[in-house]
């Protein structure tokens, strides 16, 4: 079961990322009632400059593990994209149950300022270090200074609009939506009540992708501790009611259309579960990518989500509330990946401490990850008691 | 991928299953058969989707032989332009046509 978590999320961290993540530790094992020398399993996950800048820790679960005081009997790394956080929770409820490790933590994040910094994204790092390869036919597959992956979104946007005639109008309503709830997050980075005017005169950056509809990159951390129960954690006895993932490795011009990503096979199993979720979190690297998940994991027929995000009241208040903090288009993304925003922000609903944004009764909720080169991965995961 | 730099686009064909791809691999993603010929593309297809960023214009364009690539175009386009690949900066572009 879930012990404790912690998150550290500030837009340019000034000391060091082992500081930022030691002490991020420090607070879910507080909630965890545990102490350091106790853990002895570690998953991470980690994209090329976003740690600390270096585009390479070798064996970076044990530097982790090494710096942390940690002595390890189970390591893993998963390697998902923004999909990862959730993959790594499923790994340490299975490894605790097999008796491989007895409390494992997972860490999500780093400190992706310097990557920023340099103007480049971290699917794009290779713009700005050198010898750096990111497919082995980078000749074939890199285009342009492409922006990668906004740059990728913003043809599925695109195409998305054309097959299904969905809006900017349309798209924008998820931004100002989730700017609702992220009012009543006090570890949210925007606050401020947002308009449909506001999202659609912001600076287009790769058509019709604008400004804010895409996520700040930046420093932090989510830790989370998995253990047995009947230790001396507050929170709720929560476990994974249902896990799905999959992936299309393919390069996306070779798949069927471009407007669909994983979450249609990962949510596949989720779909009998639908009606009892009380909150859905749902990875927000950009308002589109909310609104393919929107009708990949069946809350509404494909084609269909624009009038959905339109129409449906998904705030913290309404109906089939979704992304009930404000994900990461107002938390930011901290290391270029936010599975670890949506999965705490689960956390906060099921253990009644959403403060300013808390969905009344919440004993079940849907979170997706999507992530991975192009939209690769995606995991599925059900929480509750 | 020398012709790729002179502006024309290669391509594999598998000799079992007749499918046609772009992102070089040794084993046919449809049917895993090893038997492949590199061809050239006619350079002929159209804009599957696009976008427009700091002044360039990036696309999926399906070409006639039926694969799809991500490629810079040089003019304004809409889904379902004709375009057509010209020698570009190492590697073909597109424009309309």
């Amino acid at each position: 079961m879930i012990l404790g978590f912690g998150s550290t999320v500030q837009k340019t961290y000034p000391g060091t990322t082992f500081e930022l993540l030691s002490s991020t530790l420090d607070k879910a094992l507080e909630m965890a009632h545990l102490d350091r020398g106790k853990i002895d399993g570690l998953i991470a996950t980690f994209l090329p400059g976003t740690f600390d800048g270096n585009l390479a820790l070798h064996f970076y679960t044990g530097q982790l593990a090494q710096y942390l005081g940690i002595r390890p009997r189970f390591l893993d790394y998963v390697d998902f994209g923004g999909a990862s956080a959730l993959a790594m929770l499923y790994r340490a409820e299975k490894a605790i149950s097999a008796g491989d490790a007895d409390n494992v933590v997972i860490i999500v994040g780093g400190k992706a300022s310097p990557v920023r910094e340099r103007k480049v994204t971290a699917d794009s790092v290779d713009r700005a270090y050198q010898g750096i390869r990111l497919t082995p036919f980078d000749e074939v597959f890199r285009v342009y200074d492409d922006l990668n992956p906004v740059t990728d979104y913003a043809l599925v946007a695109t195409r998305h609009s054309h097959l299904f005639g969905t809006t900017d109008e349309q798209r924008a309503s998820i931004a100002v939506k989730q700017r609702f709830n992220a009012q009543g997050n006090p570890k949210a980075m925007y606050k401020d009540p947002l308009r449909l005017e506001d999202v659609l005169s912001s600076r287009m950056v790769s058509t019709p992708l604008r400004l804010l509809e895409i996520v700040y990159p930046v420093d932090g951390f989510h830790v989370f501790v998995v253990g047995k129960s009947g230790g001396k954690s507050d929170l709720r006895p929560l476990s994974v009611k249902y896990f799905g993932e999959a992936h299309w490795p393919e390069m996306p011009p070779e798949l069927p259309d471009i407007v669909s990503t994983p979450a249609v096979e990962s949510s596949k199993g989720a779909r009998p579960l639908l009606e009892k979720m009380d909150c859905f979190e749902l990875y927000d690297s950009f308002t589109i990518t909310v609104l393919l998940q929107i009708e990949d994991i069946g809350l509404a027929e494909k084609g269909k989500g624009g009038r959905f995000a339109q129409d449906v009241n998904f705030t913290y208040q309404g109906e089939i509330p979704i992304n009930t903090g404000g994900g990461s288009l107002n938390v930011g993304q901290p290391a270029y990946m936010s599975g670890g925003v949506i999965l705490e922000e689960a956390l906060i609903q099921l253990n009644a401490m959403g403060e300013g944004r808390q969905v009344k009764g919440v004993d079940m909720v849907l979170v997706n990850g999507i992530g991975g080169w192009n939209r690769a991965h995606s995991t599925t995961l059900v929480l509750g008691e | 991928m020398e012709s790729f730099k002179e502006g024309k686009i290669p391509y594999l064909h598998c000799l079992d299953c007749g499918y046609n791809f772009f992102y070089p691999r040794d084993r046919c993603p449809r049917c895993h058969g090893g038997k492949l010929e590199s061809r050239l593309s006619s350079g002929r297809g159209v804009i599957f989707s696009y976008t427009e960023f700091q002044g360039g214009i990036y696309a999926i364009v399906e070409m006639e032989e039926g694969f799809r690539l991500y490629a810079n175009v040089r003019e304004k386009v809409r889904i379902g332009d004709r375009v057509v690949a010209v020698p570009g900066k190492g590697r073909p572009e597109f424009v309309k046509g």
